[in-house]
C-alpha cells in the first residue's frame, strides 16, 4: 500500500480517536532514548477523517511521547483514501506484531480489531499477524474476551501480572465479581498455580454457600486481611491463602495443624523431618534422618527412642 | 417421562441387524427413527461435537454385539480393599442421569449402547457354570449401566435371572435405580438373583439423581421383589455429605427394614462419593446445582477425588451403627476403602475374615444358598 509521508503538526493528530490501538504494558524507556538519539526512525500510520483530522492507526506510544516531549510537528505515514477500516486494523496489528511479539492484552486488543473490522471469512487468515503463526478462531476469540474484563485489569494482564489462564477464567465472571478478583490478584505476587488455587477457593466457597464471590470478599476476616496496608506483598498473599484454605477445606485445615500442633509437641530436631500422608489419607508416614557419622546415628536412635514413649506418637499416628 | 420417549434415534450396527434381540428392542421403541451403522465412529463423531455430549449420549441408542468377554474382573481400584466381583458386561452408559455417574467420563464419548449378542453371553456363561471358577461367585450387570433400566425394551434380566437358577455356583445381582421390577417377578430364580438397589437420601435423590425411582418407590419395590422369594441388597453409594445427612441416612436404614427383612438381605454396601477429578468439572457444567464438588475432596491413594477422611468415618460409624442396630444380621461392607477404614469402623480387617470376597461369598451361601467354597 502506498503511504506519503508527510510532515504534519501534532495536534491535528485525534488524541482521543483509539480505535486502533493495540499497544498496553510496553516499555517506554527504550523509546525515549531513540528518540532523543536518532529521533522519530518508524513515524506512525494514520489516515484522514472527514474532518480533516487524522487518525491515528499505529504508533499511539510514539506520538504520544512526542507530544509529551513538546514536539509541535511529526513526520507521518499517510494512508491513501484507498485504505478501507479493515486495511487499517491489518496495518495496526501488523506494524505492533512486526516490532515485538504482544503480550495477551495486546493479542486480545488485535484479536478484537480484526474481529470488529474484517469481513468474518476473513478473519483465521489474518490470525498470524497476531500471534505469528496460524491460530485457531475459537483460541483467537477466547483471547479477545480479555478485552471486556474491566479497563482496570488490561494492564495488570499486559504486564503478566495475571496470567492469561486466570485472566480467562476472569472473563466467565460478571464483571464487578472480575474486577474485585482480578484486582486482589493483580497485587499478589505469586504463580499461576496459586492464583488458580485462590480462584478455586473463592468460587468454590461461593458456589457451595449460594453466595457471590464478593460476598466472600465482604466476611469481615477476609476484608481484614484485604484491607490491611501490608507494605510485603508476600505476607498479604500468604495469608489469603491461608484464610482461603481454611474456609474451604476446615476439616482437613484442621486436621493439619492438630497435627502440626503435636508434631511441635514431640520436639524433633532439625535431622529428623516428619512428613504425614498427603492429606492425611493413606497410613504411611516418612521420617527422614540426617547425619554425617555413627556418633549422629546413635544419637538419632535415642531420639526415636524418646519419641517411641512421647503421648504424642499415638495422636500423631491416630491410634 | 419413560427413558424410552427420551430415544430419538436407534444405530443399529450392521452386524445385529438380523438378531433377535435387535427386533425386539426396535419394537419398543415405536418412536424411535432407525439408522443402520457401520460401527459407532459416526456415532462417536456426531456425540462428541455436541454441547453436552453426555446429556447427548443418552438420547440415542446404539445396538452392537459385545465382542470381548461378557464376564470379566471389576478393575477395583488400587490401594483400597475392593470385593472381587464379577462384571456381566451387557451395555454401556445409562438412560437415567445421575450428577456423580462416573460413566459421564468413562466412556469417550458416553454413548447409551446395548450389547444383542445375547447368545454369545449365554455360550459364555454356560462355560462358566461348567468351570466354576472359585474367586468368580458374584456377577452382576450393573457396573457399566443400571442393570432393570433394559427391562422395558428387552428380555435380557428375565433370562439371566432363570439362567442363575438353574446352577448353585453363583449368583447374579441386579443392581438398579430404577423400580421396574415387574418382568422379573413370577419368574422361577431359585434365589440366585439378589435384586439390589442403590439406595440415598430424599434429598441426595432429587438433587443429584435425574430420572430415577424415589426412594419410597425403590422400596416398594424391593418389597415386591422379597414378597417373589428373591434376596436383597442395598448399596449406599454415593454417601454424599452435607450438614444433617447422618440423621437422614440412618433414616433410610429404617425405612429400608420398615420395608422389608433383614434375613434376605444379602449385603449392604457402603461407599462415599469418590471420583476421578475430570468428573468434577462434568458435573459443574451438567449438574450446575450439585454441591458435590465443593465437599471436602482430597486427592486418594489411587488419584481419585474423595472426601477427606475422617468425614468419610464419622458418616460410616453412623450408618454401621444403625445397621448394627437394627439387622446385626446383614453383612456391610465398604466399597474402596482401606483397612484402617474398616478396622475404625468395622472393628476388624477384611483380611481377618479371608477378604471381602470371602465374606460376600459367605453372605451369598448364607442367603442365596450357593455351594461353599472348601479351602478357599
Ligand atoms: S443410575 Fe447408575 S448408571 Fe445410571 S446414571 Fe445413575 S449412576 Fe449412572
Amino acid at each position: 500500500m502506498d503511504c506519503k509521508r508527510i510532515t504534519s503538526p501534532i495536534e491535528r493528530l485525534d488524541e482521543a480517536d483509539t480505535t486502533f490501538a493495540v499497544t498496553i504494558g510496553q516499555e517506554q524507556e527504550a523509546l525515549d532514548r531513540s528518540l532523543a538519539l536518532v529521533g522519530l526512525v518508524h513515524p506512525p500510520f494514520v489516515r484522514q477523517k472527514a474532518d480533516n483530522s487524522f487518525q491515528v492507526v499505529s504508533g499511539f506510544a510514539r506520538v504520544a511521547r512526542c507530544r509529551e516531549q513538546g514536539w509541535s510537528q511529526i513526520s507521518v505515514n499517510l494512508l491513501p483514501e484507498s485504505a478501507d477500516m479493515a486495511a487499517c486494523a491489518c496495518i495496526a496489528v501488523a506494524d505492533n506484531s512486526g516490532q515485538r511479539p504482544l503480550n495477551p492484552m495486546e493479542q486480545a486488543r488485535a484479536v478484537a480489531l480484526l474481529e470488529r473490522f474484517c469481513a468474518p471469512e476473513n478473519l483465521e487468515a489474518f490470525l498470524p499477524l497476531v500471534f505469528g503463526s496460524p491460530a485457531p478462531l475459537p483460541f483467537a476469540k477466547k483471547i479477545a474476551a480479555l478485552v471486556k474484563l474491566p479497563q482496570s485489569l488490561h494492564l495488570p494482564i499486559a504486564l503478566g501480572r495475571i496470567s492469561l489462564p486466570v485472566a480467562q477464567r476472569l472473563c466467565q465472571m460478571p464483571q464487578n465479581e472480575a474486577q474485585a478478583l482480578g484486582g486482589l490478584l493483580a497485587g499478589l505476587p505469586l504463580s499461576v498455580s496459586k492464583h488458580k488455587e485462590i480462584v478455586d477457593n473463592i468460587e468454590q466457597i461461593a458456589a457451595r454457600e449460594e453466595k457471590s464471590l464478593l460476598a466472600v470478599f465482604d466476611e469481615p476476616d477476609f476484608a481484614a486481611i484485604l484491607l490491611e496496608d501490608n507494605s510485603d506483598a508476600n505476607v498479604k498473599a500468604s495469608l489469603v491463602r491461608q484464610w482461603l484454605k481454611i474456609r474451604r477445606y476446615p476439616n482437613l485445615e484442621k486436621a493439619m495443624q492438630e497435627f502440626d500442633s503435636h508434631l511441635a509437641g514431640l520436639g524433633l530436631p532439625p535431622s529428623i523431618s516428619w512428613q504425614p500422608p498427603p492429606f492425611l489419607e493413606g497410613s504411611t508416614h516418612r521420617l527422614v534422618l540426617r547425619f554425617e557419622n555413627r556418633a549422629e546415628i546413635e544419637n538419632l536412635r535415642d531420639i526415636l527412642g524418646q519419641i517411641l514413649s512421647h503421648p504424642a506418637l499415638g495422636r500423631l499416628l491416630d491410634e | 417421562m419413560p427413558w424410552t420417549r427420551q430415544i430419538t434415534t436407534i444405530y443399529v450396527d450392521r452386524q445385529v441387524e438380523g438378531f433377535a434381540q435387535t427386533a425386539q428392542v426396535i419394537e419398543s421403541l415405536p418412536h424411535a427413527l432407525v439408522e443402520k451403522v457401520d460401527g459407532p465412529s459416526a456415532i462417536h463423531s456426531k456425540i462428541r461435537h455436541e454441547a453436552d455430549s453426555a446429556g447427548a449420549g443418552k438420547k440415542i441408542l446404539y445396538l452392537c454385539q459385545n465382542k470381548g468377554r461378557f464376564l470379566r474382573p471389576c478393575p477395583g481400584t488400587s490401594h483400597y480393599s475392593c470385593c472381587g466381583y464379577t462384571i456381566a458386561h451387557i451395555g454401556t452408559y445409562c438412560p437415567m442421569d445421575c450428577a456423580y455417574c462416573v460413566l459421564q467420563a468413562y466412556f469417550h464419548p458416553p454413548i447409551l449402547s446395548f450389547f444383542v449378542n445375547h447368545d454369545e453371553l449365554f455360550t459364555q456363561l454356560d462355560e462358566f457354570f461348567c468351570q466354576k471358577p472359585k474367586d468368580m461367585r458374584r456377577v452382576g450387570t450393573g457396573e457399566f449401566t443400571d442393570s432393570l433400566v433394559w427391562d422395558s425394551v428387552s428380555d435380557l434380566s428375565a433370562r439371566l435371572v432363570e439362567r442363575f437358577a438353574s446352577q448353585n455356583h453363583a449368583v447374579l445381582e441386579l443392581k438398579t435405580k430404577t423400580a421396574f421390577v415387574d418382568r422379573i417377578l413370577g419368574l422361577s430364580h431359585n434365589r440366585k438373583t439378589i435384586v439390589a438397589f442403590s439406595v440415598n437420601t430424599p434429598k441426595v435423590i432429587k438433587e443429584q439423581e435425574r430420572s430415577t425411582a424415589s426412594l419410597a418407590a425403590r422400596l416398594a419395590a424391593a418389597k415386591k421383589c422379597q414378597e417373589n422369594g428373591y434376596p436383597l441388597a442395598f448399596h449406599f453409594d454415593p454417601l454424599v455429605i452435607y450438614p444433617g445427612c447422618e440423621a437422614e441416612y440412618v433414616k433410610v436404614v429404617e425405612q429400608i427394614f420398615d420395608a422389608v427383612s433383614p434375613k434376605n438381605t444379602v449385603w449392604i454396601s457402603l461407599g462415599a462419593f469418590r471420583c476421578m477429578p475430570d468428573l468434577l468439572a462434568i458435573i459443574r457444567q451438567r449438574f450446575p446445582a450439585s454441591k458435590l464438588p465443593y465437599g471436602e475432596l482430597i486427592p486418594g491413594l489411587d488419584g481419585k477425588m474423595r472426601y477427606f477422611k475422617p468425614l468419610r468415618i464419622a458418616l460410616f460409624e453412623v450408618l454401621i451403627k444403625a445397621i448394627k442396630d437394627i439387622a446385626p444380621g446383614v453383612t456391610a461392607y465398604f466399597c474402596m476403602e482401606d483397612e484402617p477404614a474398616w478396622k475404625k469402623c468395622f472393628g476388624f480387617s477384611p483380611s481377618q475374615k479371608g477378604g471381602i470376597a470371602a465374606m460376600l461369598d459367605e453372605a451369598a451361601q448364607r442367603v442365596c444358598g450357593i455351594e461353599g467354597n472348601g479351602n478357599r
